[in-house]
C-alpha cells in the first residue's frame, strides 16, 4: 500500500513540475526569494541559511441565517505572505527556544503581511523586500540572544538540531474556485433556519454556509515550488438555550465537503434540526449529574475529539523537545502507552473516509514537506511522533506535519488522526458490556457521551498534566433496565496516561469528526476517525455554569410561535 | 468620469410618515413597549430608561500598494445598541468601569440584527439583548453602589440628564459607490510611489460608508438620521540616512465620494508628500529648538483638535471599580481643559465653536457633521471659547460638575471595561477677530526671533495624527491590561521647516514638543487669515474611530520648546528595493 502511494506521488510530481515553473505567482516569489537570499546568506554576523515564502490566497464566503433572515453575508478576498528566515545553522538557529523567557510571547504574536490579491508582481515584491529585511534583522537579534543564553544555561535535554533537511518539491495544481449560487443558498438557509421559529425557548439558532477557498504557494531555498489549492464547504446548524438554573446549553452539527453536491440535502438537514431541537428540549430539563467515576462509552465522534485533545496534542513533536513541556510520551518510544488492540496513525493524505470528506487533508505542509502517513502507535506501542522540520531526539526528519494558520509560526500539528482497533464489537455489545461492567463495579448506571464540543489539555510542565473535555450530550444507562436518561452539567476530567489504560474495547462503528483545532500555530483544519470506545473508568466533574436566569419575558409571539411557551 | 456615479446618493424613500411603518422601527417599538411594561425581576427595580440605537452600515474598503490591489471587501452590518438604565437619573448603572461576565447564550448591550427587514427575527434579537442588558444593568448598579461606599467619586454629579425629544427623520442614505472607479483610483495613486526610490513602504486606502441610524427610547425620542463618509488615506514610510524612521500620511475625506478632490489633485498631493518625505530622508537631525512656531494647514487644525477639541471632550470620567481598572482607564488624552471652564484658555481675539449640524464650510463638506447624536439628541451649536474664555464643553446626557445637560455631542465609545456615550467634538471651528496674511504671520514670527536673538523661526505644516493600533500594539495593550498609549498633549511634527531671518527655508526633522501644557493656546500670538478645513478620522486607543472636522487658521505661538525625539533608529535595509534595482 505504502509503496503504491509513493509511486503515485512520484507520477504527480513528474506531471506537474513544468507547470510549477510557469506559474506567475510562484515565479514572482521565486525571483524575490533568490534576490534576497543572495544577499542575506552573506550578511554577517549571522547569515541566513534558509528562506521561505508562503503566499496564501484566500476567499471566504459566509452566509448565516437565523429565524428565516440573513444575519451575516460576506465574500472576502485576501492574500498574505508568511516569511520564514533562519540564520545561524541548522544545528542552532534563531528559532531555538529561549529558556530565560518562558512566555517569549512576542515571538508568538501573529505577523501578517497582506499582499495584493491581483497577483501584481511589483506590489508583492516591494512588500516582500521590506518585510524580509525586517524578519531577517529580527532573526539576527534573536539569534544573538540565543547565543548569549547558551553561555549561562545548562544544556537542553534534547540536543537535536533546530532544522532538518527536506527534499525539494515541485508541485502545482489548478486553483479551486468557489462555485455556488449564492442567492439560492440564501433562500435555502432562510427556509431551513425557519425550522427553529416555533421554538421560543431556543435563544440562539442559525444555519450557515461557509465556503473557504485557499491556495498556498510555497517557495524556499531548498528549491521547492508548491502550489496547493483547497476548497471546503461547511454547513453548520447551531442551537442554544438555557436551563432554568442558568446553565448555557447548546448543540451543533457541521457537515464538511469538498464540493457543494456532497453536502446533505434539505430533508437530511431538516431532520437533523429536529433532532437538535428535540435533544435541547430534553437537555433543558435534564437532571444534573453528580461527580462520578465509573464505566462509560464515548460514541465514535466524541471519541475522535477525545483522542484528538488528550492523545493527539501529546504526540506533536515540538512538545517532546520544549523544556517547558510535560513530555508525557517523550521517553516512551517502543513502550506500551495504549491498550494492545489500539493503533493510531495520522494521515493527512487521506481525502475521504466512508465517502465523508476529511477536513484535515492536505498534500504538503507549511514547510514544503509532503504529508506522510505516520504510524504513531502500533498495537499499543509508541512508534513515532508528528514532526515538523524541527527534529527531536531519535527522529531527525519531518513527516509533513508542520502546520500553521497564516501569520503564525509553524509547529507540528495533527491532520487526520485515525484510531484503529483490533478489538471491535457491535455497538449493542459495547452497550451490554458497559452494563455488565457497571454491575461488576456495583454502579447503578454508566454514561454514554454522544457529543463533545472540544476541550483543553495542559501539556506544559508548569501546570498539572490534566485534561478537560466538554460533553454536549450525555445519557445515563441504568443497570436495572430503566430507560436511558439524558443528563447535563458534566465535564470529563482526568490525566492522560491513566485514562488510556482504561480503554477496554471498541465498537466497529467508525465515524469522522471534522473540525478546526486552535493551538500555538493558530487554527488549522483537522479530522479524527474513531470507533466508539468503552472505558472501564472515567471521571466527570460538575461543569461551571452561568449565574444568569433564562429570559424573564417569553419570546415575542410570531405566526409559528403563538406565544404560549416560556 | 460620470460624476453622478460617484455620489453616495441621499435618496428619499418617502416622507416622514413611512418612519412609523418601517418594519425595523415597528419591531423596536413593539419590543420596547413590552419590555418597559413587563420587564422586571422580583424585588429588583424596573428599567427607568431604555433606548435602542441601530446602525445600519454599508461600506467598502479598498487598499492598494505600489500598483497592486491589496483588498476590495464590501461589508454590511446592522448592529443594535441597547442602553438600559436601572436606578434613577441621579444614580444608575452607567458611567462605571467594571468587569461583568456574561452568558454565552444571551447577548448584552449590543447584538447583530438581520440584514433583511424581517419583523420576527428583529424582534426576537431585541427581546434577547434587552433581557441580557437588563441583568447586566442590575449587576452593574449593585456593584457601583458598593464601590461608591469605598471609592468616593470626584465628580458626583448625576448620572443622566433629561433631554428634549428629537423626532428628526432624514431620508435613508443609499450606498452608491462606483467600486471599479475607486479601485482604479487607489491603484493609480499607489503607483505614484514607483517614482520615489527613497520611499520604503507606502499604501493607499479608500473607504466609503453609509450609516443610517435609527433611534428610539421610552422618552418620546424617535429619529432616523443618515451619515455618509468617503475618503482616501495615503501613507508612506522610510528611514533617514542614520536609520531614524520617518513616516507621513495624508488624508482626503468628504461626506460623499463625489466631493473628494479630483484624482489629479490627489495625485499631485501624493507626489508632493512622497517628494517631501524623500527630501526629509536626506536631512540631518535637528538638535533642539526654542522659539516662535507657526502651525499652518493640517498642523494648525491638528493642534486645535488635540489641545482644544480633545481638551473639552469627555468631561466626566467614569467611576472605576478598582485601582487596576482605574490605571488602565486613566489618561485617555481628553478632558484636560475641563478644569479651566470659565477661565481664559486662548487670547481675546480667538473664539471657537462646535456645530455638528453644519454640513459645509465655505463649500467644503464637513465629515464631523451629524444632525442627531448617538443618544438620539439633536446636535446643537456650542460656543466653546468666547473671546478667549472657555464657555462650553462637549456634552452627552452624562452631566458633569460644570454643565448639566446634553448639547447633542454624544459619541458612543466602547472601552475595555465600560461602554459610554461621551461628549466629543463634531465640527470644531476656530475664528479670529484679528487675522493677518501668512506672509505677515511669518514676518511677525521673524520679528520675535530678532527680538529673542534667534536665528530662525519654525513652521510646522503637518502634525502626526492618531493612527489605529498595529497588531503588535494591540497585543501589547492586551498584555498590559490596556493602559493608554497617548502620553503627550501634542503629537510630534511630521513636516516642519526652519526659515531664517534672510528668508532661507530648510526642512527639519527629529524633534518633538516638550513641556506642552493646557495653557499652550494662551500663547497664540497671531492668527492667519486663511481657514484650513481638516476632515479626518480620529482613531482612539480603544479601537473606536470618529469622523471629525476642524477648521482653523494658521497660528503663531510665541515660544515653544522642541527636543530631540527618542530616535529608535534601526539599520537601513541590507539590500535594495526590488523595483529600483536595474
Amino acid at each position: 500500500m505504502r509503496q503504491t502511494m509513493r509511486i503515485i506521488s512520484l507520477i504527480i510530481i513528474a506531471s506537474t513540475c513544468v507547470f510549477a515553473g510557469r506559474d506567475r505567482q510562484l515565479q514572482t516569489l521565486k525571483e524575490e526569494l533568490t534576490r534576497a537570499f543572495k544577499v542575506l546568506s552573506k550578511t554577517q554576523p549571522a547569515p541566513a541559511y534558509f528562506l521561505q515564502y508562503e503566499l496564501w490566497e484566500k476567499r471566504e464566503l459566509y452566509l448565516n441565517s437565523s429565524l428565516g433572515a440573513i444575519f451575516y453575508d460576506y465574500d472576502n478576498h485576501n492574500a498574505y505572505v508568511d516569511i520564514d528566515v533562519r540564520v545561524g545553522s541548522a544545528r542552532l538557529d534563531n528559532t531555538h527556544e529561549i529558556r530565560g523567557d518562558e512566555h517569549d510571547y512576542m515571538s508568538w504574536i501573529p505577523r501578517t503581511l497582506p499582499v495584493p490579491v491581483d497577483q501584481d508582481p511589483n506590489g508583492i515584491k516591494a512588500l516582500l523586500w521590506i518585510e524580509t529585511d525586517r524578519a531577517f534583522k529580527d532573526a539576527q537579534k534573536r539569534y544573538t540572544k540565543i547565543l548569549a543564553e547558551r553561555q549561562v544555561k545548562v544544556m537542553e535535554t534534547d540536543t537535536s538540531p533546530d532544522f532538518s533537511a527536506a527534499p525539494a518539491v515541485k508541485f502545482a495544481e489548478n486553483i479551486k474556485e468557489i462555485n455556488i449560487d449564492t442567492e439560492s443558498w440564501r433562500q435555502r438557509l432562510n427556509a431551513l433556519s425557519m425550522h427553529f421559529k416555533p421554538q421560543g425557548w431556543i435563544y440562539g439558532s442559525s444555519v450557515s454556509l461557509r465556503a473557504n477557498a485557499e491556495t498556498r504557494y510555497i517557495v524556499n531555498t531548498d528549491g521547492s515550488m508548491i502550489k496547493e489549492s483547497r476548497l471546503a464547504y461547511r454547513l453548520s446548524i447551531y442551537a442554544a438555550t438555557m436551563a432554568d438554573d442558568g446553565m448555557d446549553l447548546y448543540l451543533s452539527q457541521s457537515y464538511i465537503a469538498y464540493s457543494p453536491e456532497k453536502l446533505p440535502g434539505d430533508a437530511v438537514i431538516a431532520a437533523q434540526i429536529d433532532t437538535l431541537i428535540q435533544r435541547l428540549s430534553v437537555l433543558r430539563s435534564a437532571p444534573m449529574v453528580e461527580p462520578y467515576i465509573g464505566p462509560a462509552i464515548l460514541l465514535n465522534r466524541a471519541s475522535g475529539v477525545f483522542f484528538h485533545e488528550i492523545f493527539g496534542h501529546r504526540i506533536e513533536g515540538h512538545r517532546q523537545k520544549s523544556e517547558f513541556e510535560g513530555q508525557t510520551f517523550t521517553k516512551k518510544v517502543d513502550e506500551q502507552i495504549l491498550p494492545d488492540f489500539i493503533s493510531v496513525f495520522d494521515d493527512p493524505t487521506m481525502k475521504e473516509f466512508k465517502n465523508i470528506d476529511l477536513n484535515g487533508h492536505y498534500l504538503y505542509d507549511n514547510e514544503g514537506v509532503a504529508a506522510q502517513r505516520v504510524v504513531v502507535v502500533d498495537r499499543g506501542i509508541l512508534k513515532n511522533f508528528l514532526l515538523s522540520r524541527s527534529p527531536i531526539h531519535g527522529f531527525p526528519r519531518s513527516n509533513g506535519h508542520g502546520r500553521r494558520e497564516h501569520g503564525r509560526r509553524v509547529v507540528s500539528r495533527q491532520g487526520v488522526l485515525y484510531i484503529k482497533s483490533d478489538k471491535e464489537t457491535s455497538f449493542e455489545n459495547l452497550r451490554q458490556t458497559l452494563i455488565e461492567e457497571c454491575r461488576k463495579q456495583n454502579k447503578t448506571h454508566g454514561l454514554i457521551f454522544h457529543d463533545i464540543s472540544g476541550g483543553f489539555t495542559q501539556t506544559g510542565r508548569g501546570g498539572t498534566q490534566t485534561f478537560k473535555v466538554i460533553p454536549l450530550f450525555v445519557t445515563k444507562i441504568y443497570v436495572d433496565g430503566r430507560p436511558d436518561e439524558v443528563v447535563r452539567g458534566v465535564d470529563i476530567v482526568g490525566t492522560p496516561l491513566l485514562s488510556f489504560s482504561k480503554i477496554v474495547m471498541t465498537g466497529d462503528d467508525y465515524d469522522v469528526f471534522n473540525g478546526s483545532c486552535g493551538a500555538e500555530s493558530g487554527w488549522v483544519p483537522v479530522s479524527a476517525i474513531s470507533p466508539s470506545i468503552f472505558v472501564s473508568e472515567i471521571e466527570v466533574e460538575k461543569k461551571a455554569k452561568g449565574q444568569d436566569k433564562p429570559p424573564i419575558l417569553p419570546a415575542p409571539e410570531n405566526r409559528l410561535n403563538p406565544g404560549r411557551q416560556k | 468620469m460620470k460624476k453622478i456615479l460617484l455620489l453616495i446618493v441621499l435618496a428619499a424613500v418617502g416622507n416622514a410618515g413611512d418612519n412609523e411603518d418601517h418594519i425595523l422601527f415597528k419591531a423596536l417599538a413593539d419590543e420596547m413597549n413590552r419590555n418597559i411594561d413587563q420587564l422586571q425581576i422580583d424585588n429588583q427595580p424596573k428599567p427607568y430608561y431604555l433606548s435602542y440605537r441601530v446602525n445600519d452600515i454599508e461600506g467598502v474598503e479598498i487598499k492598494a500598494v505600489f500598483g497592486g490591489l491589496l483588498q476590495k471587501n464590501p461589508y454590511r452590518q446592522r448592529v443594535l445598541y441597547a442602553d438600559l438604565r436601572v436606578g434613577d437619573y441621579d444614580l444608575d448603572n452607567s458611567n462605571f468601569a467594571c468587569q461583568v461576565g456574561s452568558s454565552s447564550t444571551i447577548d448584552a448591550d449590543q447584538i447583530n440584527l438581520p440584514l433583511e427587514d424581517d419583523y420576527d427575527a428583529i424582534r426576537n434579537a431585541v427581546w434577547l439583548v434587552t433581557d441580557g442588558t437588563y441583568k447586566k444593568a442590575l449587576e452593574r448598579l449593585s456593584r457601583k453602589r458598593a464601590t461608591l461606599q469605598n471609592r468616593p467619586q470626584n465628580d458626583r454629579s448625576a448620572d443622566f440628564s433629561l433631554a428634549e425629544p428629537c423626532t428628526i427623520v432624514e431620508p435613508i442614505a443609499v450606498m452608491d459607490i462606483d467600486i471599479e472607479y475607486w479601485q482604479n483610483a487607489a491603484v493609480e495613486l499607489s503607483t505614484i510611489f514607483r517614482r520615489f526610490p527613497k520611499i520604503q513602504e507606502s499604501g493607499v486606502k479608500f473607504v466609503a460608508q453609509t450609516n443610517n441610524q435609527y433611534f428610539l427610547d421610552n422618552e418620546r425620542n424617535r429619529n432616523r438620521h443618515a451619515r455618509t463618509i468617503a475618503g482616501i488615506e495615503v501613507d508612506a514610510r522610510t528611514q533617514s540616512r542614520d536609520g531614524d524612521p520617518l513616516e507621513d500620511i495624508i488624508v482626503f475625506y468628504a461626506c460623499r465620494a463625489g466631493d473628494l478632490p479630483s484624482l489629479n489633485e490627489m495625485k499631485q498631493a501624493v507626489a508632493a508628500m512622497a517628494e517631501t518625505l524623500s527630501l526629509l530622508a536626506g536631512t540631518t537631525k535637528e538638535e533642539e529648538y526654542s522659539g516662535p512656531v507657526i502651525f499652518a494647514g493640517q498642523a494648525a487644525a491638528e493642534l486645535i483638535f488635540q489641545v482644544l477639541g480633545k481638551g473639552v471632550s469627555d468631561p466626566k470620567a467614569p467611576l472605576f471599580e478598582n485601582d487596576i481598572l482605574a490605571q488602565a482607564g486613566a489618561n485617555k488624552g481628553m478632558a484636560h481643559l475641563v478644569s479651566r471652564y470659565g477661565r481664559k484658555v486662548m487670547p481675546d481675539f480667538l473664539s471657537a465653536w462646535d456645530d455638528p449640524g453644519l454640513r459645509t464650510w465655505k463649500n467644503t463638506s464637513l465629515v464631523g457633521s451629524f444632525s442627531v447624536d448617538d443618544q438620539g439628541v439633536e446636535a446643537q451649536r456650542v460656543n466653546i471659547v468666547t473671546n478667549g474664555k472657555l464657555t462650553g464643553l462637549m456634552m452627552s446626557r452624562t452631566p458633569s460638575s460644570k454643565i448639566k445637560t446634553s448639547n447633542g455631542h454624544a459619541r458612543f465609545r466602547n472601552e475595555r471595561y465600560a461602554r459610554r456615550s461621551i461628549g466629543m467634538i463634531g465640527n470644531l471651528i476656530v475664528e479670529s477677530r484679528q487675522s493677518v496674511s501668512f506672509e505677515d504671520l511669518k514676518e511677525h514670527g521673524l520679528n520675535l526671533c530678532r527680538e529673542y536673538g534667534l536665528p530662525h523661526i519654525m513652521i510646522v505644516s503637518r502634525l502626526a495624527p492618531a493612527r489605529p493600533l498595529s497588531t503588535k500594539e494591540r497585543y501589547m495593550r492586551y498584555f498590559t491590561r490596556g493602559g493608554s498609549t497617548e502620553t503627550t498633549l501634542l503629537s510630534a511634527p511630521v513636516i516642519a521647516y526652519k526659515i531664517d531671518t534672510l528668508g532661507n527655508i530648510s526642512l527639519t526633522r527629529g524633534l518633538e514638543f516638550c513641556s506642552v501644557t493646557n495653557r499652550l493656546l494662551r500663547d497664540v500670538a497671531a492668527a492667519g487669515d486663511q481657514d484650513y478645513v481638516y476632515n479626518c478620522i480620529y482613531y482612539d486607543e480603544e479601537g473606536n474611530n470618529y469622523p471629525v472636522s476642524v477648521v482653523a487658521p494658521a497660528l503663531l505661538i510665541d515660544e515653544m520648546e522642541l527636543v530631540p525625539k527618542d530616535p529608535k533608529p534601526s539599520h537601513l535595509p541590507v539590500f535594495a528595493h526590488p523595483y529600483f534595482v536595474k
